[in-house]
């Protein structure tokens, strides 16, 4: 992906989604390399640390329709959405497809070829209202989106999913977690912006407005988050359903086991976010309260461990007492 | 105390690819199918054809590196053998005064080194998207065809079934369109794909624009050919170099001199190259080369392409 920078474009739009990949095991970085060359013959990215990440090359989707829009308006707008798949401790599978947003030299679609050598970007055939557009994708339920980029996100987290590599066993059952997001960056003496919201479906909206950073370093920035926001709602999940502290113990050991097997050691906030980004990671934290629930988490799943480790512990001791109590009775 | 200034590599090092030296030009010294290739006069007549584009060309550009090619079409017939063509070739042109620098075998789209530039290429196109095309659609079944236009298919069901006809239309046409449906492959008995001549053509222009990587790496090196040449065409590179002093086989732009027979399939070619998405990280080396040198180069590569059609006029 180049490395585009600030004054490239008005707007950007995409969407995450996050999930186990349909594995039974860990996927080894080498197999990743493999699985993720989405593109043949194009090169995927790697690192080993300070955990093992894998980002696949981008392909495109073209697209000829109206800009997502609070207000109704109906600016129509040609390009491509660029894809990634990414694969982190190679379990933990998503997909993130985006555009950037600019206005055209020109109000006619110009030759396909002419899209094709700015991959990426959705050019507009009319005025480009940013507010309205990033509003529309990112803020509320009411606006229209326009331009499906979740579903292309999805349908690449699919084919994936689909890949012979894997054996499609889920090591868990979790919820796909789904974030829309729009980074503009504000013009002269506009304000910056960063706005979160989560919606009925449990999809989570955030609106960014920052100046002078890349849109390689705020995908970076919004997958991390995304990544970190799942694996909490995953434990939440398993915890639940594994009615921890009221249900029996028999029966929640087996229930709360995949938390420690697939998911604790996956939480490393910021692992891969340029430093200048590092305050927003930790503005979503205090308001959100991520890190303090994860460690309410893990210490309730420890507990809990440590508790059932005490009771069987105990019983077994019962056990083995009543055996050397057995020898003097039969002497008696 | 100030903190240090820490630096740390959060985002993995971009992928790398490799640099191929440029010739300014690159002139197709014009095409023959195979049965043409049967008689030594027909091929020197052909030569003595493009002689005054090749000359005109070389003026335009002289004091620049240019180098010219010749595509031997040896995928869909193989009558003669290199040993016997070549040869004959060479003479052929040199009799017209026209140097072949490189000459390359079709098949060398299909196959060169263990890699399949044609399939490199397929899996790089991306359709352009018809008015109200919003990413909600599965991305298109593999059919081997590609279009420029929505409603080219009507099936013979749908006009039996009673529907209207209703007249295909160009994407993004203006006011009338033109509407192309190109074949990009098919499979005969035999189940392995066959590449249409307008797709492997297509390939034959990103390969000389050299825009196509396997892994990183280029995937023809022109070389010298020594000794004979043998009797199996499958035995020879994808592209050899004739000329010990030729410039290089890769080139910024690429201009083809070919007879008006041609012109249908060509427009296929120029279709399909408007629909292939470079590796971005190779676009971005080529336009660093030509802003180094100073050439311009269009970012739009169906721009990079030009072509002479003439019946030796």
């Amino acid at each position: 992906m180049s490395s585009r920078t600030a004054s490239e474009g008005d707007l950007a739009v995409g969407e995450v989604r996050t999930g186990f990949l349909s594995h039974s095991r860990a996927l080894s970085l080498e197999a990743a390399l493999i699985l993720l060359e989405l593109v043949p013959g194009e090169q995927v990215r790697s690192a080993s640390r300070p955990r093992a990440y894998a980002v696949s090359p981008e392909p495109l989707t073209g697209i000829d329709c109206v800009l997502p829009s609070l207000n109704g308006r109906r600016t129509r707008a040609v390009g491509t959405v660029a894809s990634r798949v990414t694969l982190t401790g190679g379990r933990i599978l998503q997909a993130c497809s985006y555009a950037e947003i600019v206005r055209a030299g020109s109000g006619n679609r110009q030759a396909w070829s002419h899209y094709l050598s700015h991959p990426g970007v959705v050019e507009t055939l009319g005025k480009l209202n940013a507010e309205d557009a990033a509003a529309g994708f990112a803020e509320s339920e009411r606006g229209s989106r326009g331009i499906e980029v979740g579903i292309i996100a999805e349908q690449q987290m699919n084919g994936v999913q689909n890949s012979p590599m894997l054996d499609g066993v889920l090591p868990v059952r979790a919820r796909r977690g789904s974030w829309r997001w729009a980074f503009q960056r504000p013009e002269k003496g506009g304000g910056e912006l960063f706005r979160f919201k989560i919606l009925g479906d449990g999809t989570r909206l955030l609106r960014l407005a920052l100046p002078d950073h890349g849109l390689d370093d705020v995908i970076d920035l919004v997958e991390d988050l995304a990544l970190h926001d799942w694996l909490l709602s995953t434990v939440e999940e398993i915890l639940e359903r594994a009615q921890l502290g009221s249900g029996p113990p028999a029966k929640m050991l087996p229930l709360v086991r995949p938390v420690i097997d697939h998911v604790l050691h996956h939480w490393m906030p910021a692992a891969r976010v340029k430093p200048e980004l590092m305050p927003l990671w930790a503005t979503l934290d205090r308001a959100q309260g991520f890190t303090r629930q994860w460690d309410l988490s893990v210490h309730r799943v420890r507990d809990q461990l440590a508790l059932n480790t005490v009771t069987m512990l105990s019983a077994a001791s019962d056990g083995y007492r009543a055996d050397a109590d057995e020898p003097a009775l039969r002497r008696a | 105390m100030s903190s240090p200034e820490i630096e740390v590599e959060v985002v993995t090092a971009r992928p790398r690819v490799e640099l191929v030296p440029r010739s300014h030009l690159s002139i197709e010294l014009g095409h023959l199918y195979m049965e043409d290739l049967l008689h030594p006069e027909r091929i020197r007549e052909h030569f003595a054809k493009i002689k005054p584009w090749t000359d005109f060309l070389l003026t335009r550009h002289a004091g620049q590196r240019v180098s010219t090619c010749f595509l031997v079409d040896e995928y869909f017939s193989k009558i003669r053998s290199p040993a016997e063509l070549i040869p004959e070739l060479i003479e052929a042109a040199s009799a017209e005064g026209i140097v072949i620098d490189y000459l390359a075998r079709e098949s060398g789209c299909a196959e060169a080194g263990g890699v399949s530039p044609a399939s490199l290429v397929m899996a790089r196109v991306v359709p352009d998207p018809p008015q109200g095309a919003n990413g909600s659609r599965p991305p298109a079944h593999e059919t081997g065809w590609l279009t420029n236009a929505e409603g080219m298919r009507t099936s013979l069901n749908q006009a039996m079934a009673g529907r209207r006809w209703a007249p295909p239309k160009e994407n993004g046409a203006l006011a009338h369109s033109v509407c192309l449906d190109v074949q990009l492959w098919d499979n005969p008995l035999d189940g392995e794909r066959r590449w249409s001549c307008a797709f492997l053509s297509a390939v034959w222009q990103l390969l000389r624009l050299g825009l196509l990587r396997h892994q990183g790496k280029a995937i023809v090196t022109p070389d010298q050919w020594k000794g004979p040449y043998p009797d199996a065409w499958s035995e020879l590179p994808a592209v050899i170099k004739l000329g010990e002093r030729a410039q290089p086989f890769y080139a910024f732009r690429t201009m083809t001199v070919l007879e008006t027979r041609f012109s249908d399939v060509e427009a296929a070619v120029r279709m399909i190259l408007g629909r292939v998405a470079i590796d971005p990280v190779v676009a971005a080396q080529v336009r660093q080369q030509a802003a180094a040198q100073n050439v311009e180069l269009p970012d739009d590569i169906v721009r990079r392409v030009s072509h002479v059609f003439s019946d030796g006029i």
